[in-house]
């Protein structure tokens, strides 16, 4: 079983990789010592921050000499506890590495290191008239090794896809330094799709080194609508009406009217107080195309009871209209020292009905919930507002938690669209996989990493979790 | 077990009884789903014929998620949907079966614009080689929990085990489609015909090798291939389907020399390997190279052939330039010389397979993925029984 790195262990680290490249001290290991999932923590014993793909080989050398574990982490904007130091590890930062290698415009593809950050690589390629298609919340500073990770979604996923569908090929480094070429820049592979396991694995089963990544053109032209409803079940049935009406919008988002008084609060964007619900729709892809679709669109919003539905006329109004969507966790987290946001998926026709019970588990734990969430691929994002230092309140948002990921399964639908399980789900896996489906998911994880290198507690543990042993 | 019939599977306990069977015999089971497509190299094992009572119907149209029966063909599904305004846009032979589309992994015309199977499969219901019947992915359009396993069963080739439902987002049905078309005789000229595509909203780019007697609009291959000596004539179809009125105003921004029309949607047909029509070649081969190679891949083989002055002889190509698919076949004598595309291709840093003729089944350039590829086809089919020899080269 790995264990923590002796002072000696480190020493020789630091003399492998410079001291450049090995952090660690009281300040390392707070800084460290959590992503963006507020409930959870553990100090990080050092911090490896490689350059190049030879020092992640030496690093995994280092780590097998010592049995030593490893929590790779992006920008820490995860969700889910992904980047959470496991107990005993060394956590390994994407930082170091955030070069773009190449860029083939005319092969529509990027080679990057993953430390490079999404919106850094999509500005990057904007005026060949290209863009990186996958555009999760945290775009400004994710990585695309932390998207790789988790598979990450975002509002455009609707019609764009998730980031699998945006990764052709990846050098990994496995637990024992070992590399691996998985996919191809053609998009094609003459086996099995070892490349789309990988993508969405945690950090569980390598360390990304290098990803070829699709560029796809840029929509020239946008159409952004922001409708309001006199209820959330109007609005629901709205989300309905638009996917059933012939056209595929690029991003369908919901917010309700607790979002809306958040962000009007903090922002005073103009957005529809009186408003109950917002639906955000966005249209994308070439003028004639955009047009044609924004005429149905409107007959859609019309029938569906909207009223009144603004559209953006120029990017700035389009940035408006946005606000309401992008700034809404930064609005809520002016209500209440802390958040976390919920991420279980159900299929879009049975939003009326879960949002109402998710207002229903809220008022049972005494818990303020607002939702802004990607409605119409029916990816929940209930975000539970309390305070951390109130062990009470912990307990009621983590039950709170499972109950809404109950009503998730319940309702046929899963545990997660796009953060992932982490440390947060890993206590609802059972809802998900039963217990042959479990074994068969751990198999996998053994295959790829039988040293139990990579974010051992992560996901789907494979050893007994050390935080969660009797203490 | 008998050893003829083929075995087939009409209930979900039929896959995991015959499974266990073939396990506890030692069986190598070969899935067959409606025949239509070429699989390189000898198949050897018993067929196994998953039926369409064996697996499940939901249709939530709207939601855009259907589950459907892997035995059912894909224009039954196609038919089904389509009452409902729907279609699932990725094409198959006529005849073939869902399970087997999902198998394959591959994508027809439509590839340019709706990708693989992979981007479309949710879930399905299974039962691994190793005879435990298991629900992979969700039905629902996202789902991160857990290790990929839809990803891994899309053209997985019936080497982890069978296919019972699967499980699909679908789109609204397109209304109307319009294609342009362009011909000429030389890889400059195609190279120039190319260039206002690149940033199109399209359906479907192809390009074929030019056919006088065939005006299939979408054939997967042209009827005839061309005589040989002659310069690298060709054929590029490029089409967008859509609402109608998406497709009116899309079509009026595009007034590229060529054909237009506008009909009731479409069903490629002619989705067979590209020599069926009208004889076995003598060699074949499916490239994938980037996009920027495919012109200069076509040339170098017209410039190859042009100097081997030989007679009788014939070729022909189709494919995918945006997404640097090629397909390409050669006629002519037993010995004649075969051209060393592999070469070329692997300068370009693309991939090949030989898919008829001498060393069907070979690919390349070699790649190591570290055993991976066949330890996770264990943690599915722990003994090997499930067609093993689907995937040359990457099983071993």
């Amino acid at each position: 079983m790995p264990t923590p790195p002796s002072p000696k262990a480190l020493a020789e680290l630091t003399r492998c990789l410079g001291p450049a490249k090995v952090l660690s001290g009281p300040a390392i290991a707070r800084a460290y010592d959590r992503d963006a999932y507020v409930l959870a923590s553990t100090k990080a014993h050092a911090v490896v921050r490689p350059e190049t793909t030879g020092d992640l080989v030496t690093l995994c050398r280092w780590a097998t000499r010592h049995d030593v574990c490893l929590t790779p982490r992006g920008a820490g904007t995860g969700l889910s506890g992904g980047a959470t130091p496991s107990p005993d590890a060394v956590v390994v930062l994407t930082s170091g590495m955030r070069r773009v290698l190449t860029l083939s415009p005319q092969d529509g593809l990027a080679v990057v290191q993953p430390g490079v950050v999404n919106a850094h690589l999509d500005a990057m390629v904007r005026p060949l008239g290209l863009t990186f298609a996958p555009d999760p919340s945290s775009q400004s500073t994710c990585t695309l090794g932390g998207n790789i990770a988790e598979n990450a979604g975002g509002p455009h996923t609707l019609k764009h896809g998730m980031t699998v569908q945006h990764v052709l090929a990846a050098r990994v480094v496995r637990g024992d330094g070992s590399i691996v070429e998985l996919g191809h820049p053609t998009g094609l592979d003459h086996g099995l799709d070892l490349l789309g396991v990988f993508t969405g694995s945690e950090g569980t089963l390598g360390f990304l080194a290098e990803a070829t990544v699709r560029l796809v053109p840029r929509p020239q032209a946008l159409h952004t609508v922001l409708a309001a409803f006199p209820t959330v079940r109007a609005a629901a049935e709205g989300v309905g009406r638009i996917l059933k009406g012939g056209i595929l919008p690029a991003a369908l988002e919901m917010v309700d009217s607790q979002v809306v008084a958040a962000v009007e609060d903090a922002f005073a964007a103009g957005l529809p107080r009186e408003a109950a619900a917002l639906l955000l729709i966005e249209l994308d892809g070439t003028p004639p195309e955009v047009a044609a679709e924004a005429c149905l669109l409107e007959k859609m919003l019309v029938e569906a009871g909207a009223d009144p539905v603004q559209v953006a006329q120029d990017p700035a109004a389009r940035e408006r209209l946005w606000l309401a969507r992008k700034k809404a966790v930064a609005a809520l987290g002016r209500l209440a020292p802390a958040q976390i946001i919920q991420d279980g998926v159900i299929r879009p026709s049975l939003l009326p009905e879960a949002l109402e019970r998710i207002a229903a588990i809220g008022r049972s734990h005494g818990l303020a919930i607002a939702n802004v969430f990607h409605a119409g691929d029916g990816n929940l994002h209930p975000v539970v507002l309390f305070d951390a230092a109130d062990p009470e309140r912990v307990r009621a948002v983590e039950q709170a938690g499972l109950d809404i990921l109950d009503m998730c399964m319940a309702m046929g639908g899963t545990l997660t669209g796009e953060h992932g399980i982490g440390l947060e789900k890993r206590a609802a896996l059972g809802k998900m996989f039963d217990a042959d489906a479990l074994a068969w998911q751990k198999a996998v994880r053994l295959a790829w990493d039988p040293w139990g290198r990579w974010n051992p507690d992560k996901a789907l543990p494979v050893r007994p979790c050390l935080e969660d042993q009797p203490r | 077990m008998n050893d003829d019939a083929i075995l087939r599977v009409a209930h979900p306990e039929d896959a995991v009884r015959l499974i266990r069977e073939a396990r506890a015999t030692r069986t190598v089971l070969r899935p067959v789903g409606g025949g239509t497509r070429h699989l390189s190299g000898t198949p050897r094992g018993r067929s196994i014929q998953v039926l369409a009572s064996a697996g499940e119907w939901l249709h939530h149209p709207e939601d855009l998620i259907v589950t459907a029966p892997a035995g059912m063909t894909v224009s039954e599904l196609a038919d089904r949907l389509a009452i409902e305004g729907q279609a699932l846009p990725l094409d198959a032979p006529e005849g073939g079966t869902i399970g087997g589309l999902v198998a394959h992994g591959s994508a027809g015309p439509r590839l340019h614009g709706r990708n693989l199977p992979r981007a479309w499969v949710l879930g399905a219901d299974t039962v691994l080689g190793s005879g435990t019947a298991q629900r992979i992915g969700a039905r629902v359009v996202k789902n991160v929990a857990g290790y990929d396993a839809v990803r891994l069963w899309c053209g997985s080739r019936g080497t982890l085990g069978l296919l019972l439902s699967v499980t699909f987002k679908v789109a609204p049905s397109p209304e109307a489609w319009v294609e342009f078309r362009q011909e000429g005789k030389d890889a400059a000229a195609l190279a120039e015909a190319l260039q206002p595509w690149w940033q199109a909203p399209l359906t479907w780019l192809r390009i074929t090798s030019a056919s006088s007697t065939r005006e299939d609009a979408l054939a997967w291959q042209p009827a005839e291939g061309q005589p040989w000596g002659t310069p690298l004539s060709w054929r590029l179809l490029a089409g967008i389907e859509g609402a109608s009125s998406v497709v009116r105003a899309v079509s009026a921004q595009w007034p590229v020399s060529g054909t237009a029309s506008e009909t009731a949607p479409c069903r490629p047909r002619n989705l067979g390997p590209l020599w069926a029509d009208p004889a076995p070649p003598r060699v074949a081969w499916s490239l994938a190279v980037l996009p920027s190679r495919i012109v200069p891949t076509l040339q170098t083989l017209a410039d190859w052939l042009a100097t081997k002055k030989a007679h009788g002889r014939r070729w022909t190509f189709s494919g995918d330039p945006g997404r640097g698919r090629l397909d390409l076949a050669l006629w002519g004598d037993p010995d004649m010389p075969v051209p060393p595309i592999g070469n070329w291709v692997e300068a370009g840093g693309g991939l090949w397979q030989i898919v008829a003729g001498p060393g069907a089944g070979q690919q390349g350039p070699a790649r190591s993925d570290g055993g991976l590829g066949l330890a996770l086809k264990r943690t599915c089919d722990p003994d090997d029984i499930m067609n093993p020899d689907a995937l040359p080269g990457c099983l071993a």
